[in-house]
C-alpha cells in the first residue's frame, strides 16, 4: 500500500503546528518519525488517521483521499496506538485488547477474535497478564498491551505514538524488532514516533526528521542520522560511529 | 493454568459463567417479585395474593356487592402490588442500563441517568402543576402532571443536542451542562415551594424522593415500551459504546465516530429515563450504584454490563420496595434505595479493593 501526504498543514487557532508536510511511503516498511518535542509529530499522525482534519493539503492512501473514506473502512486500513490511553473503567487485558477487533467483528466477539488476541499477547510476551486488570499494569506492560490492541486491529497502516517510551532497554529493542518483523510478515506500513535515535537507526527502513512543523530530512538512516542534522534539529553535539552499516549516535553535549 | 485447553475456550467459558450468574439473578428477582405480590398494607398475605391471581387466571372478577372481602383483596393485589412490582422491575432496569450507558458515554464513574438534569427538570414540571396548576397539555386527568414531567425532562436533552450541534462537546462539558440545568430547575422549584400548602409540599417531597406505589396497569404499557427500546438499542450500540469508553481518539481510530454516537446514546437514555421518572419520581442511587456493582460481577464490557445492570437494577428496586413495605406502608422506595444502595456500594468498593471492578 501507499501512504502519501501532500502539503499537509495544520493549525490550532493562532498557532501553526504543521507546515507543508509532503512525503510518500510505499510497501511494507517501518518508518520512524524523529524530531524534538512539540515539533508536530503527534499532530502529523493524527492528521494521517483523520483524528484531526488537516487545514491544508491531503492525505492519500493508495491514491484515495482519506477524507473520502468511510470510518469503518478507515478503521480497517489504519490503526492508531496513542501514547497513553484514557480508559476510565477497569477491564481485563484480554477485553481491552479485544477492543482492537471492533472494526472486524460484529456486536459480540467470536472465538476467533479472542484467539487472535491471545496470539498477539503471546508474541509480545505478555500472555501471562491476559487476565490482569488493564489499568493496574506497569507503564511498560500497559504500553505493550496498547500496542497489542493496535496489532489485533490488523491494519495495513499502523501509526504508533512513542510505542517504546515506557520500556526498558531490553523491551525497547524487543518491541521495535517485533514491530519490524511484523511489518514484513504482514506487509504493513508501520509509522512510529520515536525519541531514541539509535533505535530508529537500527530498525527503521526509512526515517523522517522533523523541524518546525515540517520535514527537515527524510530517507534511509545513513542519509538522515548525520552529525549536521542532529546538531541543527536537536541543538546537541554528537559523534556518529558506524555500527554494522547503520549510523550510531553518541551524544556529547547539549544545553537547554 | 488449565492444561491443554486453548485460552479462547477458557475465555468463552468465563462468559458462560457470567451468563449463568445473570440467569440466577433473574430467578432471584422473579422470586422477589412474586413475594412482593403479597407484601404491603397489612391485610394481604402471600396466600391471599396467590388466591387473587388464581381467581383472575380462571377469569373470575370479584363483585363488590357479593363478596366485599374478595373484592378488596383483588383491588389491593391485582390493581396494587402486581402493577407496582412489574413497574418497579422496569423502572429499575431502565435506571440500571441508563446509568451504565451514561457512565460510559461521559467516561465518568460519578455520572448517573440524572446527571443530565432530567430529574430536576421533571420535578419542576410536577411542581408547577401542583403549585401553580399549570399543565402544558391540559387533558384534565391524572396524565397532566405526568405529561408535564415528561415534557420538562426533555428540555435538558434538547439543550444537549442543540449545544452539540453548535460546538464540539466533550464528555465533561456534557456533565457540566447537566449540572447547570439541574441548578436552574432546582432553584426555581425551591422558590415555588416557598409558601406552598403543606399538603402540596408533601406530594412534591414524595415525588422528589421517588416511589413506585402509584404505578397502574395503564402505566406499564409506557414503561414496557421504554424498557424494550432502551434495551434493544443499547445492546445494538454496545460494541460502539466500548470503543467510546476507551477515549474519543481511540474510538475514532476504531471506526466509531465519538461525538455523534455519544449524543445518540444520551438522547435515547434521556427519553427512556424521562418515562421512568414520570411514573416513579426520581429514585436515587440505582443508576449510580448498580453499574458499579455490575462491573464487579461481570466486568466492563458493555455486552455483559448492560444486561447485568438491567437485572440488578430491577433486583435492587424490588428488594428495596419490599423492604419499604415491611418497614412501614408509606415509606417511599427512593428513601430505601438510598439507605441500602450507598453502604452496599461502599462495602463492595472496600471489599474489592485489591482487584477493583470486574475481572
Amino acid at each position: 500500500m501507499k501512504l502519501e501526504s501532500n502539503g499537509v498543514a495544520f493549525s490550532y487557532p493562532g498557532r501553526d503546528v504543521l507546515k507543508d508536510v509532503t512525503f510518500t511511503f510505499e510497501g511494507p516498511q517501518l518508518v520512524a518519525i524523529l524530531g524534538p518535542n512539540g515539533v508536530g509529530k503527534s499532530t502529523l499522525i493524527h492528521c494521517i488517521d483523520r483524528i484531526l482534519r488537516p487545514t491544508k493539503g491531503t492525505v492519500m492512501i493508495d491514491d484515495r483521499d482519506t477524507m473520502d473514506m468511510k470510518m469503518k473502512e478507515m478503521a480497517k486500513t489504519v490503526g492508531y496506538v496513542p501514547y497513553a490511553s484514557s480508559d476510565t473503567f477497569p477491564m481485563s487485558v484480554v477485553d481491552a485488547v479485544l477492543l482492537g477487533r471492533h472494526p472486524h467483528s460484529n456486536w459480540r466477539s467470536t472465538r476467533k477474535d479472542v484467539a487472535i488476541v491471545y496470539d498477539i499477547l503471546k508474541r509480545m510476551g505478555i500472555d501471562d497478564l491476559a487476565k490482569c486488570q488493564f489499568n493496574e499494569l506497569s507503564a511498560g506492560q500497559h504500553q505493550k498491551a496498547m500496542l497489542a490492541r493496535g496489532l489485533v486491529q490488523e491494519p495495513e497502516i499502523l501509526l504508533l505514538d512513542e510505542p517504546t517510551a515506557n520500556l526498558d532497554v531490553k523491551h525497547q529493542l524487543g518491541v521495535t524488532k517485533l514491530l519490524r518483523d511484523l511489518t514484513r510478515e504482514r506487509k504493513m506500513l508501520t509509522v512510529m514516533i520515536c525519541h531514541d535515535l539509535n533505535i530508529a537507526s537500527k530498525y527503521a527502513d526509512s526515517i523522517i526528521m522533523m523541524k518546525d512543523g515540517t520535514i527537515f530530512a527524510a530517507g534511509s538512516a545513513e542519509d538522515v542520522i548525520t552529525r549536521e542534522n542532529i546538531e541543527t534539529v536537536y541543538d546537541v553535539k554528537c559523534r556518529i560511529i558506524d555500527d554494522g552499516g547503520r549510523p550510531h549516535v553518541i551524544l556529547q553535549d547539549g544545553t537547554l | 493454568m488449565s492444561g491443554d485447553v486453548p485460552p479462547e475456550e477458557t475465555y468463552i467459558r468465563g462468559r458462560r459463567i457470567r451468563y449463568v450468574l445473570m440467569m440466577a439473578l433473574i430467578l432471584a428477582t422473579a422470586v422477589l417479585v412474586v413475594f412482593s405480590f403479597g407484601t404491603g398494607s397489612g391485610v394481604i398475605s402471600f396466600d391471599i395474593a396467590m388466591d387473587v391471581i388464581r381467581e383472575r387466571m380462571n377469569g373470575n372478577i370479584p363483585d363488590r356487592s357479593k363478596d366485599y372481602w374478595a373484592w378488596l383483596c383483588d383491588r389491593l393485589v391485582y390493581d396494587g402490588t402486581i402493577p407496582r412490582a412489574l413497574g418497579g422491575v422496569m423502572v429499575g432496569a431502565i435506571l440500571g442500563i441508563s446509568g451504565a450507558v451514561m457512565q460510559m458515554c461521559v467516561r465518568n464513574p460519578l455520572a448517573s441517568p440524572y446527571t443530565t438534569g432530567i430529574s430536576s427538570a421533571a420535578l419542576f414540571g410536577v411542581t408547577i402543576h401542583l403549585v401553580l396548576g399549570i399543565s402544558i397539555i391540559p387533558l384534565g386527568n391524572g396524565m397532566d402532571m405526568i405529561l408535564n414531567a415528561f415534557l420538562f425532562s426533555m428540555i435538558p436533552c434538547m439543550l444537549m443536542v442543540f449545544l452539540s450541534m453548535k460546538m464540539k462537546t466533550t464528555p465533561s462539558m456534557l456533565v457540566l451542562i447537566g449540572i447547570g440545568v439541574m441548578y436552574i430547575f432546582n432553584a426555581i422549584t425551591m422558590m415555588l415551594k416557598y409558601g406552598a400548602e403543606p399538603e402540596i409540599l408533601k406530594q412534591i417531597q414524595m415525588w422528589s424522593v421517588g416511589s413506585i406505589s402509584g404505578i397502574t396497569w395503564n402505566d406499564l404499557g409506557y414503561l414496557l415500551i421504554a424498557t424494550m427500546i432502551l434495551f434493544v438499542s443499547m445492546m445494538a450500540l454496545s460494541g460502539r459504546m466500548d470503543a467510546l469508553a476507551s477515549g474519543d481518539r481511540m474510538s475514532q481510530s476504531l471506526g466509531v465516530e465519538p461525538v455523534g454516537t455519544r449524543l445518540l446514546c444520551m438522547v435515547i437514555i434521556s427519553a427512556c429515563t424521562a418515562v421512568a421518572v414520570c411514573f416513579s419520581g426520581s429514585i436515587g442511587f440505582v443508576g449510580l450504584v448498580i453499574p458499579h456493582i455490575s462491573r464487579m460481577l461481570v466486568g466492563s464490557r458493555s455486552d455483559m454490563l448492560l444486561p447485568c445492570s438491567a437485572i440488578l437494577g430491577a433486583t435492587l428496586l424490588i428488594g428495596a420496595d419490599v423492604l419499604s413495605r415491611i418497614l412501614s406502608t408509606g415509606l417511599p422506595v427512593g428513601a430505601v434505595t438510598a439507605v441500602i444502595g450507598a453502604p452496599v456500594f461502599l462495602y463492595f468498593l472496600v471489599k474489592m479493593r485489591t482487584n477493583g471492578w470486574g475481572r
